[in-house]
C-alpha cells in the first residue's frame, strides 16, 4: 500500500462564509489543486531548516491540537509583568482579521488566554476588539466561524469608517479608530508572517497596525501617499511613540508563524525589543521563498483563496510578493518605489521592475473591498464563472474591471486559454495551502533547481545585510 | 476615468430604527433623516431616506448598518460619474496639483481610476467639500484607504481646509501630516526627527526619491513631454 507524503495530503486554505452572506465555498466549483498536474511544493523541500510547527491548519502536518498554543500562550502571559493594569480597569485586547485568516484557531486561543490571565490576575473588564482593516466588503464573518460571541464575554468588529480620535505625535496629528482605544488600557496582538513585506521591508513589522490597521483612513492614506517607500512605517513609529498610545499601551502578544503554521508565542512589554527578536528568526525563515520567487522566469497565476487578488497566499507569502520580487526589498539600500520614470531601472534599485514573470491571472476566487483592477490590468486576466464576475464587476472597488476581464466558465478551460496565451506550462496557485506553494509540474522543477543557489545567497549574502541594515543605531 | 454605478443601496423601511448610522459613514452624504410617514412600516419615530442620485454603491452603510435594513440591487442602465478635465485650462489643473507635490496624472483613487488633476477639475468646477468631489468625481466611493489623504490634502492646498463636515459623522477628519511638508529647502528633515529615528535613514529617502524626480525631469526634457512613467 502507498502511503501518501506530505505533499499529497495537503489541502487548499479553508474558505470562509463572508458577513454579507456569500459562500465561497460552495459557490467555486473546482480549486486550483484539483487541476490536472498541479501538485504541493512543501516550503520545507526548499526551506529544510524550518522549525516543527506547534500547530498546523492542515492535519497533514499532524499538528491541530491546540493545547500546545494554549500552553505557550499561557506560560508567556504568565511571565509578562502587567502591573500597570489597575484592578477593574478598562482592558482592550485588538485582534486583527489577518490573525484568525492564517492562524484561525489558534489565534483564538492565544487570544482567549490574554483575557483570562487579565481578568484572573487584574481583575480586569476586558472587551476583545477586532480591528477590522480591509477588504470591508467582504470581510469574513469571524464572529461566528469562531463563535466569538460566546467565547469572549464582550467582543466587538470595528470598522476602520467609524469613529475616529486624534493623537499627536512628533509630526502632527493622526488619527486612530476610537473604539479601539477607549478604554483605560490596551494590548497589541499580531501574528509574525510577513504579508505586506514590500511595504513595511521588515522594519518595526510589529508596530505596523499602529500605522495602519488601527487607524483611520486618513492615516493610512498618508502611509501611501504622504511618505517614501521606505519610510511609511514612520508613522506607525510615531503614533507607537505618542504619550496617548504610550500611556494606555499594556503589552504586546504575537502568535509567531512560520510558512508552515504557528511556531510559538512571543510576549513583551518592549514592543521593539520584540519585534528585533522576531525580524531575525522571520527573514531567515521567509526569506528563501523571497528569493525564489526571482527566479520565476514566467508563469500564470491562479488567484484561490479569501482576499482580494495581491493578498491571496501561497506558501505564506502573497501575490503581490512575486509582483515585486525583481528588487531585493529587504535591502534598505534599495528605494524600491512602485513607479519611476523609464531610465530609474531596476538594477538602480530605484524602482520595482512590474515582474513580467506574471504572463497571465486567472480568478478563481478572491473577495472584493480593495482596488484590484490596476491589477487585473497588468496581464491578460481570466475571470471563472458568472458569480464571480458577477461579484468583481459590481464590486465598489472595481468599478471598471469589466474591460479588462476575459470570462471563462469553468477553471480548467481559463487555465488552459491562459496558458496557451502566455506560452508557459508553468501554473502558480495561490491557495493558502499551508507551508506549500501549489504548482504545476514545471514549476515545481524549477524551484526545486534553484533552491540550493537561492539558500547560499540568502544564507550567506542577503541576510547578514539585511540583519547589520536592522540593527539599532 | 468615470466611475460606473452598477447597484445602489435599498432601505428596508420596517427595519430601519433611524439610528442614523449609514448618514455618518456615507461619502457622499446621500441619507438624510426624517420623521416616518403613516404610511411607512415600521416603529421608530425616525427613518433615513436616500436620495438615489447620490448613492455610488460605495456600501459603507451596509457595513456599519447593525439592523441589515439596506439592501443592494442592481440597476437596469448604470450611470457613470466623472469630471471631464477636456474643458478646463490645464495649467490651473497643474497649478493646482502642484501646491501638494502629487502630479495630475497620478492616480489617486484606484477604486475608481480619479487622477489627481480630476480632481483639481472638480474644485476648479467648484467643489469645496470632500462630498462634494466625491460626487463630482466618484473619489472615496470605493476603500477610501488610498484617495482620502490626496483629497483632503489638495483640498486644503485650494484653500477649503475649512470645509464644513456634513452631515456630522465618520466621513473625514483632517489631513494626516506627510513627511514630505517637513522637508526644508535644503531638501533635509528635522535634526530632531532624524535624532530620533536614525534607523529610518530620513535624508536618504528624500534624496533618492529627488534622484527619481531628476530623471523624470531629464526623461521629460528630452522627449519634451511628459516623462515616461513605468
Amino acid at each position: 500500500m502507498n502511503i501518501p507524503t506530505l505533499a499529497q495530503k495537503l489541502q487548499p486554505g479553508e474558505l470562509f462564509t463572508t458577513w454579507n452572506g456569500r459562500e465561497p465555498a460552495t459557490t467555486i466549483a473546482m480549486r486550483a489543486a484539483d487541476l490536472p498536474g498541479m501538485q504541493a511544493l512543501p516550503i520545507r523541500d526548499l526551506v529544510p531548516w524550518l522549525p516543527e510547527p506547534l500547530w498546523s491548519a492542515d492535519p497533514a502536518y499532524g499538528k491541530t491540537d491546540l493545547h500546545a498554543i494554549r500552553h505557550a500562550a499561557r506560560e508567556r502571559v504568565q511571565a509578562m509583568d502587567w502591573s500597570k493594569i489597575k484592578p477593574r480597569s478598562r482592558v482592550n485586547v485588538l485582534a486583527n482579521p489577518h490573525g484568525f485568516f492564517m492562524a484561525g484557531e489558534a489565534y483564538v486561543v492565544m487570544l482567549e488566554e490574554i483575557v483570562a490571565h487579565l481578568q484572573e490576575t487584574r481583575s480586569a473588564r476586558v472587551k476583545l476588539c477586532i480591528a477590522e482593516s480591509m477588504g470591508h466588503i467582504e470581510n469574513a464573518d469571524w464572529l461566528k466561524t469562531y463563535d466569538l460571541e460566546a467565547r469572549f464575554d464582550k467582543v466587538v468588529e470595528v470598522p476602520q469608517c467609524g469613529a475616529g480620535m486624534a493623537v499627536d505625535t512628533a509630526l502632527g496629528t493622526f488619527w486612530l479608530m476610537q473604539p479601539l482605544f477607549n478604554a483605560d488600557f490596551f494590548v497589541h496582538t499580531h501574528i509574525s508572517e510577513m504579508r505586506e513585506a514590500y511595504i513595511h521591508r521588515m522594519r518595526d513589522r510589529l508596530v505596523k497596525p499602529f500605522g495602519m490597521s488601527y487607524v483611520r483612513l486618513e492615516t493610512r492614506s498618508a502611509y501611501h501617499f504622504g511618505y517614501g517607500p521606505r519610510t511609511g512605517q514612520l508613522i506607525s513609529r510615531l503614533i507607537f511613540d505618542s504619550d496617548f498610545i504610550q500611556q494606555r499601551y499594556a503589552g504586546s502578544v504575537v502568535l509567531d508563524m512560520s510558512p508552515e503554521g504557528a511556531i510559538g508565542v512571543e510576549g513583551d512589554y518592549d514592543l521593539l525589543a520584540l519585534d528585533r527578536r522576531i525580524t531575525e528568526r522571520t527573514l531567515r525563515n521567509y526569506g528563501v521563498i523571497f528569493g525564489l520567487l526571482e527566479e520565476i522566469d514566467e508563469c500564470v497565476a491562479i488567484l484561490d483563496s479569501q482576499y482580494p487578488s495581491i493578498y491571496t497566499y501561497s506558501g505564506g507569502v502573497i501575490l503581490n510578493s512575486l509582483y515585486y520580487a525583481d528588487v531585493d526589498y529587504f535591502d534598505l539600500d534599495n528605494l524600491a518605489a512602485y513607479n519611476g520614470p523609464a531610465s530609474a531601472t531596476r538594477e538602480s534599485g530605484l524602482v520595482y521592475g512590474r515582474n513580467k514573470a506574471i504572463k497571465a491571472l486567472v480568478v478563481n476566487y478572491m473577495t472584493g473591498g480593495l482596488p484590484q483592477t490596476p491589477t487585473l490590468q497588468k496581464q491578460p486576466s481570466y475571470v471563472v464563472g458568472r458569480d464571480m464576475h458577477n461579484w468583481v464587476v459590481n464590486d465598489p472597488s472595481n468599478t471598471y474591471a469589466q474591460d479588462c476581464l476575459i470570462y471563462s466558465p469553468d477553471l480548467p478551460s481559463a487555465v488552459r486559454a491562459a496558458c496557451k496565451q502566455s506560452a508557459t506550462d508553468k501554473v502558480f496557485a495561490f491557495d493558502n495551502t499551508q507551508g506549500a506553494f501549489r504548482v504545476s509540474q514545471s514549476l515545481a522543477e524549477l524551484l526545486r533547481d534553484r533552491a540550493p543557489a537561492v539558500r547560499d545567497r540568502v544564507l550567506n549574502q542577503r541576510l547578514p545585510k539585511w540583519l547589520a541594515q536592522r540593527q539599532p543605531m | 476615468m468615470p466611475k460606473i454605478v452598477r447597484m445602489v443601496v435599498e432601505v428596508i423601511d420596517e427595519l430601519c430604527t433611524g439610528c442614523n448610522l449609514c448618514s455618518r459613514v456615507c461619502p457622499t452624504a446621500a441619507f438624510t433623516l426624517r420623521d416616518r410617514l403613516s404610511s411607512e412600516a415600521g416603529t421608530s419615530r425616525m427613518i433615513v431616506e436616500l436620495d438615489h442620485a447620490a448613492c455610488y454603491n460605495a456600501q459603507r452603510c451596509l457595513e456599519v448598518c447593525p439592523h441589515e435594513a439596506l439592501l443592494m440591487k442592481s440597476l437596469d442602465e448604470p450611470f457613470t460619474v466623472g469630471t471631464d478635465l477636456g474643458t478646463l485650462d490645464n495649467a490651473a489643473v497643474d497649478a493646482l496639483c502642484a501646491k501638494t507635490g502629487i502630479p495630475a496624472a497620478a492616480p489617486v483613487c484606484p477604486c475608481t481610476g480619479t487622477t489627481m488633476g480630476e480632481l483639481a477639475a472638480a474644485i476648479l468646477q467648484g467643489a469645496d467639500t470632500p462630498e462634494k468631489l466625491s460626487l463630482a468625481t466618484g473619489v472615496r466611493t470605493g476603500c477610501s484607504e488610498l484617495c482620502m489623504h490626496p483629497v483632503l490634502v489638495i483640498l486644503a492646498a485650494a484653500g477649503h481646509a475649512d470645509a464644513p463636515k456634513y452631515p456630522k459623522g465618520y466621513q473625514w477628519y483632517a489631513a494626516a501630516p506627510s513627511l514630505f511638508q517637513h522637508v526644508g529647502a535644503d531638501g533635509k528633515l528635522p535634526q530632531a526627527l532624524k535624532d530620533r529615528y536614525p534607523e529610518y535613514r530620513l535624508d536618504e529617502e528624500i534624496a533618492d526619491l529627488a534622484r527619481l524626480r531628476t530623471l523624470a525631469a531629464s526623461e521629460a526634457a528630452t522627449k519634451n513631454g511628459p516623462g515616461d512613467m513605468q
